[in-house]
């Protein structure tokens, strides 16, 4: 391999500096054994004993997952059904118009999309709570799905789905048996994004929602009005690492799809 | 023996009637009546966009008939799905199930029938010993060259031993080499499985060396079925003449027939030629003759016996090996081609450029047709 040159290996570390140096900060101090944010006192995991303690995170913790696993999964089969039409459809009526929909809530300011579906849910007198937060992260984050699936689809080969018919399998055979397992890896991959999305949503939650369904992002910047706790630290702490787990899995997953399609 | 087509006590498999297939504003069938017996190798033969692949979908069931009737079997398949016929078919891009390996493709369909898992595992080997791939079966598709895929593909399709084998330009992607090879294997394979092959493909020499029949389409329509020998020899209109192989053509008018031969005024020479009339044709109508390369002998001295003979200058000699094909040009200014077998090497004072030479052909080698 060539070896860089010093401005790359400069640029490099700078920008790198950049980007993580804050998120480093916040690690080293979540195992901080002072009590002040920015006074270091010594290695301690106490804070992490601490939060484990407390019942109100932990709470908001089971909420934000609930939330992300049921609204994900909602978004996944939209989304994922939202591809095919736009794929498969042909030129049905109102085509254009569908696909443009189905983009807009990703370019929508999250304040309007969380506002709007607030006006929606009053109007219809539905209680807010865990099943409205879960409507409006599906809303959004099929989007993303419909992105990434529609990518799968669009290089799919049609002739693979006419083999299964051929060989003696009924439609919903072939798309079971073959279609399915040919495009998993973006199906997945989309999940995942689903998830991440709704697990880090502040905006869209805290318009959605009621008093009886704090998210964890809720409930961590509702504390930091109140001061930064070191519990917080360890907290983020604790995200950081699910979301950096999240995001090498969706890669390495996408990255199979993507051989996948090359391969057909 | 009789062949099929010949009997006419034979049931065909295949009835296609009257068929049309219109995409929109396109036309992609016009008309198309045709009979394919049991045991058949039949080609589908014609340029690029003549409806070869519409014509083959219809029968694997992919595509619903605008007009007329499909039988296979004896029965009508109008608003049959893919899945309830006993055709398979070997798609132009292979079409391999990429999560699956080698024996799972081969098994797929097979799963998909009344099969226990043992005789499902019996048939797979069978299959994979036919297409000689039995070191191959965990492989996944994307590990195989492009002639295995092909070998995969044949025996996946012919795996659940269809009635009817469609096979849309099986050798498009091998190189020439393997193209001979395989088209050899696949008339093995069809004689020993006893299917019914319907092939298409627009390689013209693919088609005569395989098919038993063969149907030259053009324009959605087909212009003429027959053994790859009569096509050949008796075209019976000068589009299948030209698009099966390259050919002299004579321009005049008929000034006798009786059926068996004629003879013809040819224009640009004031001659009188003879020839097989291909069509029934009248006395004083215009026709066209057709007169292979390879029949048209070439000599130094006028052929005094011959009744078909032309004086020309030779123009230019292509050396192919086994074979020259002489251009000659005659006075009217056209050029003629005559082709002939290299037997032995040339000699210097052989056949030059330049050399004013004599263009002699039988009776039986020229064809009169309508224009
Ligand atoms: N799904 C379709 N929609 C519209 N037109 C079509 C469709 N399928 C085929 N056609 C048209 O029908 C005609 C016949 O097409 P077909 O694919 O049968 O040709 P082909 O003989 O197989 O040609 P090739 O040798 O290039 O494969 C073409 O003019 C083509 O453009
Ligand atoms: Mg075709």
């Amino acid at each position: 391999m060539k070896r860089m040159s010093p401005f790359n290996v400069v640029s490099l570390t700078v920008g790198f500096a950049f980007l993580y140096l804050p998120i480093l900060l916040l690690v080293i101090y979540s195992f901080n054994a002072s009590q002040l944010v920015t006074v270091w006192a010594g290695f301690s995991t106490r804070w992490y004993g601490e939060l484990l303690q407390n019942e109100a995170f932990l709470d908001a913790a089971w909420v934000t997952l609930k939330v992300g696993l049921l609204s994900s999964v909602v978004a996944t089969m939209l989304g994922t059904m939202a591809a095919f039409a736009l794929a498969r459809g042909g030129r049905f009526r109102g085509r254009t118009l569908f696909s443009g929909m189905v983009y807009a809530p990703i370019v929508m300011p999250e304040i309007i999309t969380g506002l709007s579906l607030l006006l929606l849910f009053i109007s219809l007198g539905v209680p807010r709570g865990v099943f409205t937060v879960v409507l409006a992260h599906a809303t959004f984050s099929m989007c993303f799905v419909c992105v990434v699936v529609s990518a799968r689809l669009s290089t799919f080969d049609r002739s693979l789905e006419e083999a299964a018919l051929d060989l003696g399998c009924t439609p919903w055979d072939a798309f079971r048996s073959v279609t399915l397992p040919i495009i998993a890896p973006a199906v997945i991959a989309g999940w995942l994004l689903a998830f991440t999305l709704s697990l880090d949503d502040l905006v869209i939650a805290s318009f959605t929602t009621g008093p009886s369904a704090t998210t964890l992002p809720i409930k961590v910047y509702s504390s930091i009005r109140l001061g930064v706790s070191p519990e917080i630290n360890a907290l983020s702490t604790l995200i950081i690492g699910l979301v950096t787990v999240g995001i090498l899995v969706a890669s390495v997953v996408n990255k199979g799809a993507l051989l996948g399609a090359r391969n057909t | 023996m009789t062949s099929p087509w010949e009997d006419s006590n034979a049931t065909p498999l295949i009835r296609i009637d009257k068929v049309t297939k219109r995409f929109g504003g396109v036309t992609a069938l016009d008309g198309v009546t045709l009979d394919i017996y049991p045991g058949e190798f039949f080609a589908l033969l014609g340029p690029s966009g003549c409806g070869k692949t519409t014509l083959l979908r219809l029968l694997g069931g992919f595509e619903e008939a605008t007009g007329g009737h499909v039988h296979i079997d004896g029965r009508d398949m109008a608003g049959v799905p893919p899945n309830e016929r006993a055709v398979n078919m070997m798609f132009q891009s292979y079409a391999l199930f990429p999560h699956l390996t080698v024996a799972g493709n081969i098994a797929f369909g097979l799963k998909r029938s009344a099969l226990t898992k043992s005789a499902i595992a019996a048939r797979v080997d069978e299959m994979l010993r036919l297409v000689q791939l039995e070191d191959l079966a965990k492989r996944k598709p994307h590990q195989l060259s492009g002639g295995q895929r092909q070998r995969v593909a044949l025996a996946r399709a012919l795996a659940k031993a269809p009635k009817l084998l469609l096979l849309d330009e099986p050798l498009g992607a091998l190189d020439k080499k393997l193209r001979q090879q395989t088209q050899f294997e696949l008339m093995n394979i069809q004689a020993k499985t006893n299917t019914t092959f319907v092939i298409v493909t627009h390689d013209k020499d693919e088609a005569m060396t395989m098919a038993s029949r063969i149907a030259v389409m053009d324009n959605g329509r087909i212009l003429q079925v027959d053994t790859p020998e009569r096509i050949y020899q008796s075209p019976k209109s000068i589009a299948v003449a030209s698009f099966i192989g390259d050919t002299n053509i004579l321009e005049g008018i008929c000034n006798w027939s009786d059926g068996e031969s004629a003879t013809f005024d040819w224009t640009s020479q004031s001659r009188d030629m003879t020839g097989i009339p291909g069509n029934a044709l009248a006395v004083g109508e215009r026709c066209r003759c057709v007169v292979r390369p390879e029949q048209v002998v070439i000599t130094f001295d006028e052929p005094t016996d011959m009744p078909n003979r032309v004086q020309g200058i030779v123009e230019d000699i292509a050396y192919l090996g086994n074979v020259s094909t002489y251009h000659v040009r005659l006075n009217d200014g056209s050029v003629f081609t005559s082709q002939s077998m290299n037997r032995q090497p040339l000699s210097p004072d052989a056949l030059g450029v330049n050399r004013s030479v004599w263009l002699s052909w039988p009776e039986s080698a020229a064809r009169i047709l309508r224009p």
